[in-house]
């Protein structure tokens, strides 16, 4: 994700080509999304077993996720050359939160226990686009960024925070000189806040949405 | 019941009204008294907490050793940043722990071979108005083979005096551990992750010398320290089984980010249960029968309901800081 970043910041730094010396604008879209299914770790419920060593026993183990939901996005950008574009979008989604509870050494039944999360994420990110040619309405690009992921759960009792990070690409599709349909494909990464198990965990997420530049 | 059994709490009454019991107000448990018609956990007023070493030595373990042993399971609990309990050892006695009522709280080794199932015992004398402890004896068994170093044959004496200062501070016992029947009676223990869990691991094993976190909650419920409320949260809800309220239900409370466990139990005809103490974070939640253990290493209430199966809560539970979960139901079925 650095190594990305990186990359992006270079692309950014170059100078834009004479043919596409437009006007600095800003861009308001809005649209939906679908976030994939998000591990956050698998852990056993352990005691310590009757050995010198006290080596671990275990009761039952968990297997925890954040399942598929949509989401709401918006999103504002500031175009700074013909091909970048920095942005920060605020999507909201009503996730559940599920742990599938399975191994029990007492045979209790697995059972997948849930609560339902309100899924806040702020990011700020650039986009890149691979082409500028204004006779084709399509045009490809390439987004990265970082944010903050904030949980609600159920109940408001406890809210967690964590660092969002993304990387993807997509297409924009001119419908006018100002409006236009975008979709791209990210994949993001929490680290910190919910997660719990080791590691950060890959999630998917597909968007449409519409935009109109002023 | 084996030599394996080795923690027998022991009740001595100043009342006859005095009924050693579950706190309703939190679990793990902490123990309680009822008082004309109150209900109070049992605990030191004052602090620190004096004790005496009795000049009693064992085979293998001298006064000195027993002391430096019984020090070290003192400091233990004392170290507990977020409880406030602390001791201080007022020298070698002539005293035995069965001279109840001298107002001095002795620990030391007596001779008991009519209890070939109890390696410890803990009697308390308190003040029947407060229900604050005025003395605390600590018996060890010295029927039984003890070892300072871990030796193979012999129990550890921190181990099980870690475990019987926890009675001497007011904790009650946890159920957080697996057992299994012996052929010629009795239970040995599989597994277990509490300091207060009523059976000892088997000879040689160490690892009650050092708390878990149900103990850490236990202790820091009952001794709070400052902040302890604004920075821990506590579970609660009801076990029910058809329609009605489960008694005495064994309530494990796991952290799915730091794999912790914390326990307690419902404690009402209502099948309600509390567990406070616990780090903020999301908990799943598994219910099951206290069978174990005999039930009345728990509770002096015969009517413990451990007719049902164990069972998982349909939701997960997100403790807050300095707060209360909502309260929700668990649901079992009849075995």
């Amino acid at each position: 994700m650095i190594r990305f970043v990186a990359v992006v910041a270079l692309l950014a730094a170059l100078p834009a080509s004479a043919d596409a010396q437009i006007r600095r604008r800003l861009e308001v879209g809005g649209g939906a999304s679908v976030a994939g299914s998000l591990g956050l770790g698998k852990r056993d419920a352990s005691l310590m077993s009757n050995d010198t060593a006290g080596s671990p026993y275990r009761l039952f183990s968990s297997d925890t996720r954040i399942d598929p939901a949509p989401r709401l996005e918006v999103r504002l950008g500031y175009r700074l050359s013909p091909r970048l574009t920095i942005e920060g979008t605020l999507g909201v989604a009503q996730p559940q939160l599920t742990s599938s509870l399975r191994n029990d050494v007492e045979n209790a039944d697995g059972v997948d226990s849930s609560s339902t999360l309100t899924e806040y994420v702020i990011d700020g990110g650039v986009l890149w686009r691979l082409s500028t040619n204004k006779r084709r309405r399509w045009t490809p690009f390439v987004s990265g960024g970082a944010g903050v992921a904030r949980h609600v759960h159920e109940g408001q009792t406890l809210i967690e925070s964590a660092l969002d990070t993304y990387a993807g690409g997509g297409l924009l599709y001119a419908l006018g000189r100002r409006t236009g349909l975008r979709v791209d494909g990210r994949v993001h990464i929490l680290n910190g806040g919910i997660a719990v198990g080791q590691g950060a965990s890959p999630r998917g997420v597909l968007s449409g949405s519409f935009f109109a530049a002023f | 019941m084996r030599a394996l059994q080795r923690r027998y709490l022991v009740a001595a009454l100043l009342s006859g009204a005095l009924i050693l019991a579950a706190t309703p107000a939190w679990a793990y448990l902490h123990l309680s008294v009822t008082l004309f018609g109150s209900v109070k956990s049992i605990k030191w007023a004052q602090s620190p907490v004096r004790w005496l070493s009795s000049n009693a030595s064992t085979p293998g373990v001298s006064a000195t050793a027993f002391q430096q042993a019984a020090q070290a399971a003192f400091a233990t609990w004392e170290a507990v940043p977020s409880a406030t309990v602390a001791f201080q050892f007022g020298g070698f006695t002539n005293a035995t722990p069965s001279d109840d009522g001298d107002g001095l709280s002795v620990l030391g080794f007596e001779e008991h071979g009519d209890l070939d199932r109890t390696l410890a015992a803990t009697g308390f004398t308190i003040d029947v108005v407060s229900g604050a402890i005025i003395e605390s004896d600590i018996f060890f068994n010295s029927a039984f083979a003890w070892s300072t170093s871990g030796a193979a044959n012999a129990y550890d004496l921190q181990s099980v005096a870690t475990h019987e200062i926890g009675h001497f501070i007011g904790l009650g016992h946890s159920a957080l551990g697996e057992t299994e029947l012996q052929a010629g009676g009795g239970r040995r223990v599989l597994a277990a992750s509490s300091v207060m869990f009523p059976i000892a691991f088997g000879r040689g094993i160490t690892l009650d010398r050092t708390l878990q976190p149900d103990d850490i909650a236990g202790v820091s419920t009952l001794y709070p320290a400052g902040d302890l409320a604004q920075t821990t949260g506590q579970l609660q809800g009801r076990v029910r089984l058809g329609g009605r309220g489960v008694f005495g239900a064994h309530v494990d409370a796991f952290n799915l980010r730091t794999g912790t466990i914390s326990a307690g139990f419902s404690l009402n005809g209502e099948g309600e249960f509390l567990i406070g103490g616990l780090e903020p974070g999301l908990y799943a939640v598994r219910v099951e029968p206290l069978d174990d253990a005999s039930t009345d290493s728990f509770f002096d209430d015969p009517g413990i309901d451990v007719n049902f199966k164990v069972t998982f809560a349909e939701s997960l539970v997100a403790v807050p800081k300095g707060g209360a979960a909502p309260t929700f139901d668990v649901t079992v079925q009849p075995k």
